[in-house]
């Protein structure tokens, strides 16, 4: 069963409204007489949750400047051939720009498409009225105001729900990570059986395209009260992706059996530990409540760090000369980087009210 | 970054291979063109429209699932607008039926982002059937029309039926690597740009971007080559397979050296050695590039000698000055470990058979 969360129904009311609204002051109110003002509802309900007046804008400035320029080719020039050659040119030429720079997100394929779009149905549909030109640019105002009214008082977004619901996908998916390269270190031979498909589900996580990741967060003029701290959030999460996908390639290089052997059980004490701060992250994001624990988050590195120095030597010269001491550095490296990045997240939630 | 004769000539070839694709928009505009003039109706311009329209959905992982997206998506909109057609006299049936076609196509929009193009183009065209009040026989001429702009784009889709699969395949390698590229040049601006530090956000943010249209192109990628691999023998299979496992293995490597912006807690320790980097950066690129021609069968010969040789000077320079002067000496040796395995496994994929020409063109 399709599975349709609270943003995607409040929106599409937002714009159902917008759209039946306008259509019926169109009716009786229209100055051109020509559904512009539907279709203006409707285009400036075309927005991403971050910021969608600034979006609304320019979605309207652009219907503006389409419906002008249709307007003065109708009116300079008469000749129905050339009008067609000039209206197929545009249309070509957006069609084939925003083919050749796919894949792009939805918002940036519709406003590659959206003057040329707005010519062809003003130049091609009839007039119904004298003043044409100013007419419809009255009616695109109107139904611009209409759309984003409708957006604001059946929509407004939660951006904080919005937020977490992004994240969620994520944290779960590293949970699964941090899991499958525990079990890969204990059986290398199973590392493209237990990791490739997480690694995918992760890359999947993380596509704004497919509508869950919050990359609205990081539009320009996103909401200046929430901006730092949701860019501290999203900045820090990807830089722990990163992390993850750093260590499975480690992994994957081939390190000393001999060696990790000798650290496994310090390895994997810091990746359960690891799990831990996931899961104070994860109900954090879906509960809004903080799973206080008493467990030490610093000696099981200190350990790890202690029993490396015992079987990797720890100056420079030597590791230079030892490709596999150096993976393995590098690997606890990642390790006390994630440790450090999963901390100052978990430090920057905000105290729940009990 | 400026525009460099690698760059412009990767973007040629990125170009011709979606040529097909502009073919076919103009035979699409044109046939329009000449079939309108014998159209005796008012409302011909719905030709256009729908042809127009219709023409660009790229989505359908095969020739067939395509030309069936751009049927049912023409078909639904003819009868949604026929249907708003009819009701059009009555406003508040009309209003309502509007609401509901616009409530499901953004649900539909939303939940599967992929059908939003489709979505749109049937949510408008039953906004524009509900704009003036017609008869009934027009509202079928209007139908038809649609219906008519539905077989001129479905049927010019035949230009892309010779080797459709392969032909997407090599366009999203390309697509892949361009963005890989992309994705190393926003790495080292962190390391080489002094207002980094103060600027964090600025740049991760361009990183996050990079990172996001890399992983976008290569589940693609992915997906086209599952497609694919129903035509191709076992070999070719493996040899794909292969190409995506190296694929993500460099873009994994490039996060790992890419660490190093991070753990650099004096950011002035980096110009001791941002010539080496900003040699290092360029044939990086270079070696992008010449895996590109490598997997289009052109008969350049790639090879990473210079990148080498530049790697090597950051390693004297790491030994002679880093190792004293930085308060984390080991980060950069990280740093030219990870550099030193991103060479060997360029060289290995230079090492292996180009994809076979057959294949691929």
């Amino acid at each position: 069963m399709m599975s349709i969360n609270r943003y995607t129904l409040h929106h599409a009311l937002a714009i159902g409204l917008a759209v039946f609204s306008a259509f019926i002051v169109n009716h009786y109110f229209s100055f051109s007489h020509e559904i512009y003002m539907v279709i203006s509802a409707f285009f400036v309900c075309q927005t991403t949750r971050g910021t969608p007046v600034k979006q609304a804008m320019i979605i309207f400035l652009i219907m503006v400047a389409a419906l002008t320029a249709s307007s003065l080719l109708l009116i300079n020039i008469r000749n129905y051939q050339v009008i067609y050659v000039l209206l197929a040119v545009l249309f070509i030429a957006s069609a084939y720009l925003s083919f050749i720079y796919r894949p792009q997100s939805n918002k940036l394929l519709f406003l590659t498409l959206l003057f040329s779009m707005v010519v062809l149905i003003s130049t091609l549909s009839p007039i119904m009225s004298a003043e044409f030109m100013q007419n419809r640019l009255m009616d695109v105002v109107i139904g611009a105001f209409i759309g984003v009214a409708c957006a604001f008082i059946v929509a407004p977004v939660n951006l904080e729900r919005e937020l977490s619901e992004g994240i969620l996908p994520v944290l779960s998916c590293l949970s699964e990570y941090t899991q499958s390269l525990s079990e890969t270190l204990l059986a290398p031979q199973n590392y493209k059986a237990n990791t490739s498909l997480v690694r995918e589900k992760v890359e999947r996580a993380l596509q704004g395209n497919l509508g869950v990741y919050p990359v609205w967060v990081y539009e320009a003029g996103f909401n200046r009260g929430l901006r730092y701290g949701f860019r501290f959030f999203l900045i820090n999460v990807e830089r722990v992706t990163e992390i993850y996908f750093s260590m499975d390639y480690l992994i994957s290089r081939g390190m000393d059996g001999l060696i990790m052997q000798g650290l496994y059980a310090n390895i994997n004490n810091v990746m359960q530990k690891n799990q831990e701060l996931l899961s104070i992250l994860t109900e954090y994001f879906k509960y809004k409540k903080i799973e206080y624990t008493q467990s030490d988050f610093t000696s099981d590195m200190a350990e790890l760090e202690k029993n490396l120095h015992q079987i990797v030597p720890d100056n420079l010269e030597a590791l230079d000369i030892s490709p596999q001491f150096l993976l393995v550095t590098a690997f606890i490296r990642d390790l006390k980087d994630l440790r450090g990045l999963l901390l100052q997240l978990v430090m920057a939630l905000p105290a729940t009210k009990h | 970054m400026p525009v460099t004769k690698n760059n412009l000539r990767f973007e040629m070839d990125l170009h011709f291979s979606s040529l097909k694709r502009l073919s076919y928009l103009i035979l699409v505009a044109l046939v329009v063109y000449l079939i309108q003039p014998h159209i005796c109706s008012s409302q011909s311009y719905w030709l256009i429209w729908s042809a127009l329209f219709l023409s660009l959905i790229t989505n359908g992982d095969s020739f067939k699932r395509r030309i069936t997206m751009i049927v049912i998506t023409g078909l639904t909109a003819a009868f949604a607008s026929f249907i708003a057609g009819c009701l059009a006299p009555i406003v508040i049936l009309a209003g309502i039926y509007l609401f509901i076609i616009t409530l499901i196509s953004a649900v539909v929009s939303q939940r599967y982002p992929r059908y939003f193009l489709q979505a749109l183009i049937i949510n408008l065209f039953v906004i524009l059937a509900s704009s003036a009040l017609v008869s009934l026989s027009e509202n079928t001429e209007r139908f038809v029309l649609i219906s008519m702009g539905v077989g001129v784009a479905a049927l010019l889709q035949i230009i892309f039926y010779p080797y459709f699969v392969r032909n997407e395949l090599q366009a999203y390698v390309l697509i892949t690597l361009r963005h890989l590229k992309k994705l190393n040049t926003d790495i080292f601006s962190c390391l080489l740009e002094p207002e980094y530090p103060d600027n964090i956000y600025l740049y991760e943010r361009r990183l996050h971007t990079s990172k996001n249209h890399f992983i976008q192109a290569l589940s693609r990628l992915r997906e086209v080559t599952q497609l694919a691999e129903t035509k191709l023998n076992n070999v070719e299979k493996a040899e794909h397979e292969l190409l995506l496992l190296n694929l993500d293995l460099l873009f994994e490597n490039m996060l790992d050296y890419s660490q190093l912006r991070r753990r650099v807690t004096d950011y002035t320790t980096l110009s001791i050695c941002s010539q080496e980097l900003t040699n290092i950066s360029r044939e990086i690129d270079k070696s992008i590039y010449g895996l590109i021609c490598h997997f289009s069968d052109k008969k350049i010969y790639p090879d990473t000698s210079k990148l080498t040789q530049y790697v090597n000077q950051l390693e004297n320079n790491y030994h002679n000055v880093l190792q004293i002067a930085s308060r984390e000496p080991l980060v950069f040796l990280l740093f030219i470990d990870s550099l030193n395995a991103f060479i060997k496994k360029l060289n290995e994929l230079y090492a292996r058979p180009a994809l076979h020409s057959g294949n691929l063109s």
